[in-house]
């Protein structure tokens, strides 16, 4: 595939831009990185993404494709010949997609509140990102059937879906001093997290805990002014 | 000697997304046993099958339920392949995917909360962006008959509420937002859609479902209003 024809409009911190790249990666497909500044949107990304304006955005000759879990599900149908992303059998592609919408939907929006968050409401949302860690082992024991992945044997859809989070769960554990993912309560996760984000195909475009906590920190103190400034 | 499938819908006579299943099921033909839930009273069979939203619809399909309606209706497309309802173009599908889900994150979620809901500032700016996620639509359908062409598809399938809910709101808060004049071609959708024997056999009926919408304004509101 030349690269033209392929590209791929994201940014480093943004976990739904990692899912089409790890997809990409599963697939061996080659394409071209454009990187958006932070603060302003770039005239193609505007371009190809009137509706929502935001990344990703896949570009595949010509044509683009937005919503990162809805890119995956194209790169899987799109490049079929190589290693499968979502499961062949409906069920477990009905189950996969479930707890993709629920990571997306119900779970990650709390690490956003955890952030910003103080005294009884930050124990709160703790007590609720927890809770959903649990639901989530409970499903990765079912869903994995023993094996390494929620997958299998190999990285499937909701891996790519929940582990693009496990950056920025690690870098909450760190601005926030408190521990999230725990090997003593969720220890299927605790382990699938480790494996997972040293997978040839993720390792390279998992961004550095230490990034995103600085990162992390800058976002954290603009949202920190604009607050002061309006009120 | 075949297996019997068995196929249950849990849902409410009034949500539009338990409806969309019901199109999706009948367009299919698929036979199908149903289950009307009273929302404020839910079975324990529901919550069995729905642990983590107790939310309808849910399809259980030999003894497995699915959950979330566009997820039960993908499931349907992948399990019964008479009548598709996705196009075959990866391109296509993940177009059609994307306006499934703009219409439910979008367009109803500023209905169901910011119009029906609220008034003054608020509501106005809710109405203001439902118009521009209205004209997305319009500008999407242009030339079509239907979302999904010729004939419907998923997208119809997961707009389909306008055709009918999207009024009762209008009615109930008395501003007409779907005019000929701004969305021809979604105007003469809703029609076409409506027209077709499936959709128009499974509306809910139209005076109980303005009382229960109207209910949810006045509860949030306290208003008074009157059950027509």
């Amino acid at each position: 595939m030349a690269r033209t024809e392929l590209k791929l409009l994201g940014a480093w911190p943004s976990p739904y831009v990692m899912r089409p790249r790890i997809a990409l990666n599963i697939k061996s497909v080659d394409y071209e990185f454009l990187q958006e500044t932070f603060g302003s949107k770039s005239q193609l990304l505007l371009e190809s993404n009137p509706v929502h304006k935001k990344i990703p955005v896949l570009i595949h000759k010509g044509k683009p494709i937005c919503e990162s879990l809805i890119i995956v599900e194209y790169i899987d149908e799109t490049w079929s010949s190589g290693p499968s992303i979502l499961p062949s059998d409906p069920y477990d592609r009905a189950i996969a997609k479930f707890w993709g919408a629920y990571v997306d939907e119900k779970w990650f929006p709390n690490l956003r509140i955890l952030s910003t968050a103080e005294g009884e409401a930050k124990d709160q949302v703790i007590g609720t990102i927890v809770e959903g860690l649990d639901l989530l082992e409970d499903a990765f024991v079912k869903i994995s059937k023993g094996k390494t992945f929620f997958g299998g044997g190999q990285i499937g859809y909701l891996d790519i879906a929940f582990g693009c989070y496990l950056g920025w769960l690690r870098a909450s554990e760190k601005m926030s001093e408190v521990k999230l993912l725990d090997e003593a309560k969720t220890p299927g996760l605790a382990k699938w997290a480790d494996t997972f984000s040293s997978h040839p195909a993720v390792k390279d475009v998992m961004p550095e805990v230490d990034k995103l906590v600085e990162y992390g920190k800058s976002l954290v103190a603009k949202y920190r002014a604009a607050k002061a400034a309006s009120s | 000697m075949a297996v019997a499938e068995e196929v249950k819908l849990f849902r409410s006579w009034s949500s539009p997304f338990g409806l969309r299943v019901v199109w999706a099921l009948k367009l299919k033909g698929i036979e199908y046993d149903e289950e009307l839930e009273d929302l404020s009273n839910k079975s324990p069979l529901l919550l069995q099958y729905n642990p983590v939203y107790k939310k309808i619809p849910v399809l259980v399909h030999n003894g497995k339920p699915i959950c979330e309606s566009l997820l039960i209706i993908e499931y349907l497309e992948e399990t019964w392949k008479q009548t598709p309802l996705l196009p075959e173009d990866p391109h296509q599908r993940a177009l059609a995917r994307f306006w499934a889900k703009f219409g439910d994150e979008k367009v109803f979620e500023t209905m169901r909360f910011g119009i029906l809901l609220k008034q003054g500032k608020e509501q106005e700016e809710a109405i203001v962006s439902t118009i521009e996620n209205l004209k997305y639509l319009e500008e999407e359908l242009k030339g079509k008959k239907f979302f999904g062409g010729e004939t419907i598809g998923l997208v119809d399938i997961a707009l389909g509420w306008l055709a009918y809910h999207f009024n009762v709101v209008e009615e109930i808060i008395g501003v007409k937002l779907i005019e000929q004049q701004t969305f021809p071609s979604l105007v003469a959708w809703m029609q076409e859609f409506s027209n077709i024997p499936t959709i128009q056999e499974s509306w809910p009926p139209r005076d109980k479902l303005f009382d229960r919408l109207a209910g949810f304004r006045k509860a949030a509101l306290g208003e008074e209003h009157t059950p027509k």
